[in-house]
């Protein structure tokens, strides 16, 4: 507007309100602390002498970093003020990877409960979910991942020039693997381990992914496998990954449930692996027929068991009949 | 309920003590008191850490805060720790936490004169306290280098004043004594030797072999497969898999002691290794003192219930 003239920075003397945040020439100390709403510059303008003071918006606290100005101007017209932002990670920042792989911080974890390697002591600073990998297809990050363990273990760069192979070996695979296993590592990095939270009673994946489960493989997705005659797939998803067990079965009386051991033998490390026990050590009796003559294992699936006791449970016996004509 | 007790009675044996390395086994307890260790360790137990940092003039090229952070991060030597106050409770200053009893002072004035790089580093850094000051890091190549706080070209300058409280791990990471704690269950490894000479010499080479780490060998001699170090072993099952591979389930069985833990602990030089250790079984300690109902609030048992009849070893 015409009644309108230059303004330029400058705070009055007599205004002591805004003394301690803005300097006699209207500009802000470097190194200052802004909070929300604190004032950090000033400007007059040069007819009117009306004042204006610019407040620090949005609820962030800033550090005033640089101060410059415009000194070909007599009068203070121009000025750049740059503001550092400290930004620690919380709950909710967003991050991304290279390869464009973004996420969310979903959870800070204290150091102490994070996994660790019994051997080394090292312990993970992120933690991230392989599903992130095979829709997305970034090999490349991977691939960095592996390259970077390797090489920061060995204490050298890799290069990562794309398109180009000065390796003699097959692939970059088979090299980074090499050197990860040269290290004492497992070539295909099963290194960290993790098995699913179970449920209590059906040792079964529990349902919610609050809670730690996983995506449930439900009724309409088995009769998908089924329609594709997929029935090595079926069984591996509805029995050795959900709740397989080897159950002691009595051929003498048909019982699940009357079995016992005798002398619990010391307890076996596979209990820490995913795999299955592959041949029972522990001897077991028949608490009924008083003899561990006739014990068989039987493969089934552990609900299986709940199921029966929870039959005997309404004086209902269920009895099974063994005969190894099916066993080949 | 009368008469039952669970206590035991924790063997430690250490197998190796160094300033800043200890290598300890722990027998006749579990799982959880292991790892009650470890985390009283890494988290609980005070060291001393520069906490507030006045700078004065700062003409470099990383700003206060980035150099703030960098200055509490540098190892103090803490031994003083343990009887020393946390500020907070300090009634000699009233929480302002700037006396004698509850921090130490330190001072850094640096300023590049020269063509040359100036590297500021802790040994700039002058200390009100002789038992407290940055470790000494030496042992590697130029061992009169501290730890570098900033670089410096001609004519910048860094003029600070610092106040290094106690401090504990839990409440930032600067605090932690810890470089490394951990614990592995000790395994226990038996071979089949009657399965295993039914294997040809390249076949027990190739089982030797499939192991990532060094846990087996073959007796130049004897030509039998004999664990060389069963503390390699990484639990990853890769021997079990090619056992099975083989045909030859059961050819080893390894178990997992479930009362034996093997400790290695590496301190970042603040305190000594052992000390590290003896200090967090005295956190643990007056932890359990505080959940410990004493005698004189028997009266709360009706608050508390059987479960201070409990703790209180009824
Ligand atoms: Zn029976
Ligand atoms: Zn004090």
């Amino acid at each position: 507007m015409s009644d309108q003239g230059p303004r330029i920075f400058k705070r009055e003397h007599s205004d002591m309100s805004i003394s301690s945040f803005v300097d006699s020439d209207g500009l802000p100390h470097v190194g200052q602390v802004i909070h929300q709403d604190e004032p950090y510059c000033s400007t007059i303008d040069q007819v009117t002498n009306s004042k204006y003071i610019y407040r620090r918006k949005g609820s962030e606290t800033v550090i005033v970093d640089y101060v410059a100005v415009d000194t070909k101007n007599k009068n203070l017209q121009k000025a750049n003020i740059r503001f550092r932002h400290p930004r620690n990670p919380v709950i909710g920042d967003k991050f991304s990877s290279r390869h464009g792989q973004k996420g969310v911080c979903s959870q800070l974890w204290p150091d102490i409960d994070m996994p660790f390697s019994g051997i080394t002591g090292m312990s993970p600073d992120l933690i991230i979910n392989p599903h992130a990998f095979p829709s997305r297809m970034t090999i490349g990050m991977l691939l960095e991942i592996l390259a970077a363990k390797g090489g920061c273990l060995h204490g050298n760069f890799v290069d990562a020039t794309p398109f180009s192979d000065d390796t003699e070996s097959e692939s970059l695979v088979e090299d980074l693997g090499s050197k990860l296993r040269a290290l004492g590592f497992n070539y295909h990095g099963t290194e960290v381990r993790a098995t699913g939270q179970v449920d209590q009673i059906t040792r079964q994946p529990i349902k919610g992914r609050k809670r730690g489960g996983g995506v449930r493989f439900g009724e309409m997705e088995r009769d998908s496998l089924l329609a594709h005659g997929a029935a090595y797939l079926l069984h591996d998803r509805l029995h050795v990954c959900s709740d397989y067990h080897v159950a002691d079965v009595c051929s003498l009386c048909g019982s699940l449930l009357t079995t016992t051991t005798i002398q619990p033998p010391k307890r076996v490390i596979r209990e820490f692996g995913g795999l299955p026990p592959t041949k029972a050590l522990k001897k077991v009796k028949c608490l009924a027929c008083q003899t561990s003559k006739g014990m068989e294992t039987v493969a089934m699936p552990y609900v299986f068991k709940y199921l029966v006791a929870e039959l005997a449970a309404m004086n209902i016996k269920m009895t099974i009949q063994l005969n190894s004509r099916a066993a080949a | 309920m009368d008469g039952v007790s669970y206590q035991r009675f924790p063997k430690v044996k250490i197998r190796e003590l160094k300033d800043e390395y200890a290598k300890f086994e722990l027998r006749d307890t579990d799982a959880s008191m292991a790892n009650a260790l470890r985390r009283v360790m890494i988290a609980e137990v005070p060291t001393i850490a520069i906490d507030l940092v006045e700078i004065e003039v700062n003409s470099s090229v990383l700003n206060d805060e980035f150099i703030a952070h960098r200055l509490g991060l540098i190892p103090l030597t803490s031994s003083r720790a343990m009887s020393m106050r946390f500020s907070r409770d300090c009634d000699a200053c009233d929480g302002d936490g700037q006396c004698e009893y509850c921090s130490v002072e330190f001072h850094l004035r640096a300023k590049c004169m020269s063509d040359q790089t100036l590297d500021v580093t802790s040994k700039d850094l002058v200390s009100s306290d002789h038992t407290v000051q940055p470790v000494d890091v030496g042992g590697f190549e130029n061992s009169d280098r501290g730890i570098i706080i900033v670089k410096l070209r001609r004519g910048q300058e860094l003029k600070l004043r610092a106040i290094a409280r106690k401090g504990i791990g839990k409440d930032h990471a600067k605090w932690s004594p810890a470089a490394t704690v951990t614990f592995m269950y000790e395994p226990e490894i038996h071979i089949n030797e009657e399965m295993m000479e039914s294997l040809t010499l390249e076949e027990k080479q190739s089982f030797v072999d499939s192991s990532p780490t060094r846990v087996f060998d073959i007796d130049a001699n004897t030509h039998q497969v004999v664990v060389v170090d069963r503390e390699a072993y990484t639990y990853d099952d890769e021997v079990l898999k090619k056992a099975e591979a083989m045909g030859k389930p059961g050819l080893v069985e390894i178990y997992a002691k479930e009362d034996s833990f093997i400790f290695s602990v590496e301190s970042t030089g603040a305190i000594k290794a052992s000390e590290l250790v003896l200090n967090a079984i005295e956190v643990l300690k007056h932890k359990l003192d505080a959940v410990t109902l004493s005698d004189d609030t028997v009266e709360a048992d009706d608050q508390f219930g059987e479960l201070g009849a409990h703790m209180r070893g009824g």
